[in-house]
């Protein structure tokens, strides 16, 4: 899981106060959102459409879009899930707007992208760590934006596949189609590469 | 350890390496927050405007008489093409608008056959500060108009063009006895991204 350093509770109490502030307009309560929530949101956006510079457009934008409508913003709910729901979004349909992919035939998915984490973990070099992280993260790039979505949200954000299609208001058959489907895709995009190798 | 954490260890650490700067987007955030806010509060309202919820009523049996005529002797009606003249046709009395923060949109034909359904649409007063800044600039999504029939049917565009400010879509045919439509437009064509729909 992603490290955070304050406990939830505490968590959720700052980020109340500084969302109360930017309601009474003092823009001290922006500044507080941005600097706990921007390193997270960046990465988030950067896993899924790739490259820093749009990641950080994304994050922007999101981050501008919630500040906005921020007096309808429901304080009974934390305020980092829903950033990186927006986040995930945006970044989904940044993503797209210039993704080349293909829509994938599901055949199985027994091997799976815990699996492939599982062998990175094992190698004994960092060197090959590192290696097989690369792998991985160029396999994770071939897949499309939404599969990359659900895997970011799934093993990143470590929501559950339940949580997931509440979230995005679909069948949660369709989430474990999702997550299915990119794992079969990982393991034979890097199937493929090891055995041009 | 367990694999949910290897998982995130190992997103974590391609994560850094895609976005390695640490970069503080405080304050381009905060200037963009309060360059908006200074903004003048209807083209701030303007700007936000997004979803336009227009209610007409289709005149079941008011014909125009220019339309009827042209119908009878060309079997052809402006906006729509060529129809069968056999069966009723039912046609919007008088354009239907609707203005918010300055924005005016206007149901300006509804021309309804046994085939098809045409709405033909228009809008003004969009500010230049809507406009997105540069060709790659985003808009809002989807921006397809959709209508939807008091039993809660709702009916998808299946074709259409617009030029300039005036835009026709064409929908599957809404049933004779059905007199009302709600005429939804999820947002407006061309809003820049900070304008983007919420709801």
């Amino acid at each position: 899981m992603v490290n955070v350093s304050a406990q939830p509770t505490e968590k959720f109490m700052d980020d109340l106060e500084a969302i109360r502030r930017l309601k009474r307009g003092d823009i001290g309560g922006l500044e507080i959102l941005v600097s706990v929530h921007q390193s997270k949101a960046i990465r988030v956006a950067a896993l899924i459409v790739g490259d820093e510079q749009t990641a950080e457009d994304v994050t922007q934008d999101t981050f501008l879009k919630i500040f906005k409508h921020i007096g309808r913003f429901d304080e009974s709910r934390p305020f980092e899930p829903y950033l990186m729901r927006s986040v995930v979004h945006a970044a989904r349909d940044a993503a797209q707007k210039n993704s080349k992919w293909q829509s994938l035939d599901v055949e199985d998915g027994e091997e799976t992208i815990e699996r492939l984490i599982a062998q990175a973990e094992s190698v004994e070099s960092q060197v090959e760590q590192k290696q097989h992280e690369g792998e991985i993260l160029g396999a994770m790039f071939k897949l499309s934006p939404r599969q990359r979505a659900v895997i970011v949200q799934r093993y990143y954000l470590g929501l559950s596949e339940k949580e997931m299609s509440e979230e995005m208001d679909v069948a949660p058959g369709t989430i474990k189609w999702l997550l299915n489907a990119a794992r079969t895709r990982l393991r034979d995009l890097l199937r493929s590469k090891r055995s041009v190798e | 350890m367990n694999l949910q954490i290897k998982s995130s260890h190992l997103l974590e650490s391609a994560a850094q390496s895609l976005a390695p700067h640490n970069t503080d987007l405080l304050p381009r955030i905060r200037a963009a927050y309060q360059k908006e806010k200074r903004m003048k509060p209807v083209r701030r309202i303007t700007a936000a405007i997004l979803i336009i919820l227009l209610a007409f009523t289709i005149l079941l049996l008011t014909v125009p008489d220019v339309a009827m005529a042209m119908r009878r002797i060309f079997g052809f009606i402006p906006g729509v093409g060529i129809v069968d003249q056999s069966t009723t046709i039912r046609v919007l009395a008088e354009p239907v608008s609707m203005t918010r923060d300055g924005i005016t949109l206007t149901v300006e034909q509804a021309i309804l056959t046994s085939d098809k359904t045409v709405i033909v649409y228009k809008t003004e007063g969009i500010p230049q500060e809507a406009r997105p800044k540069g060709e790659s600039g985003f808009t809002c999504q989807p921006s397809t108009p959709t209508l939807h029939l008091p039993n809660g049917t709702k009916l998808n565009i299946n074709g259409g063009s617009g030029s300039g400010f005036r835009t026709g879509f064409n929908y599957p045919p809404i049933p004779v006895d059905v007199n009302t439509a709600k005429f939804l437009l999820p947002c407006l064509e061309d809003v820049a991204p900070a304008a983007a729909p919420q709801d």
